[in-house]
């Protein structure tokens, strides 16, 4: 029982320490300048709006975004390109390549690229999802 | 170890030793490897000021939070590196472990 308060214990320390480096690296960066005390200016512009667009900007979502947005964004499918591909732009930020070995086309978006989503269902009955790029 | 009025257990001492050894080092010029002398100073007076805070139950919390901020303190800025210590003890709060 003490063994397990104590093994308890030591998790609950390593989780704390795991957090505050997870808050150093990726939030604090948003609150505070180049790594000295002083506020960022952004973040003030920021409190002036919702307390919705704090979190999509400690997120890092594009301001305007809403959390749907960022859900819809979280759900494009990813994947792992062969390297030596060539994309060519196919529209305005996203690119494409073929790979003939394994006889797959990927798509790469931009980062900032805005896209339309469509449920789609095809003549075999499959839905599916199609991202649009918006001028 | 009693000085006076107050008490002091074996790892405040060390951590005071070591703080005794930083301010030399830093007067003379005393090289230390690796590490920066005013960064491990700063974060020591810190961790003196919070070690004056905590009771003395919470020693180990502490003493493995202030390992652990020593090294991070080779990778991070300085202010970072407190950042991430003061975090530290707030989720040391929140999750009831101090």
């Amino acid at each position: 029982m003490k063994i397990n308060k104590k093994i308890h214990k030591y998790l609950l320390i390593v989780v704390a320490m795991f957090f505050s480096y997870g808050f150093v690296s990726q939030i604090s960066p948003q609150i505070f300048l180049a790594n000295t005390p002083q506020i960022n200016p952004k973040l003030i512009e920021t409190f002036k709006d919702s307390p919705i667009s704090i979190i999509a900007y400690l997120g890092g979502v594009p301001k305007g975004a809403t959390v749907s947005d960022y859900v819809k964004t979280a759900q494009i499918p990813r994947a792992n390109p062969p390297k030596d591909l060539e994309f060519l732009p196919i529209a305005k930020g996203v690119y494409a390549a073929g790979d003939p070995v394994e006889n797959k086309t990927y798509v790469k978006i931009e980062k900032g690229t805005k896209l339309m989503v469509h449920t789609v269902k095809l003549d075999n009955g499959k839905t599916v999802k199609v991202y649009v790029p918006v001028e | 170890m009693y000085f006076g009025p107050f008490f002091f257990d074996t790892k405040e001492i060390f951590l005071i030793l070591a703080t005794l050894l930083l301010g030399l080092a830093l007067v003379f010029g005393w090289e230390i490897w690796w590490f920066d002398k005013q960064i491990l100073l700063t974060i020591i007076i810190l961790m003196l000021i919070t070690k004056g805070l905590l009771p003395a139950i919470h020693n180990e919390a502490f003493f493995i939070l202030a390992l652990v901020t020593i090294f991070l303190t080779l990778y991070l800025p300085v202010f970072s590196v407190i950042v991430f210590y003061l975090v530290s003890f707030l989720f040391f709060r929140v999750l009831r472990i101090v």
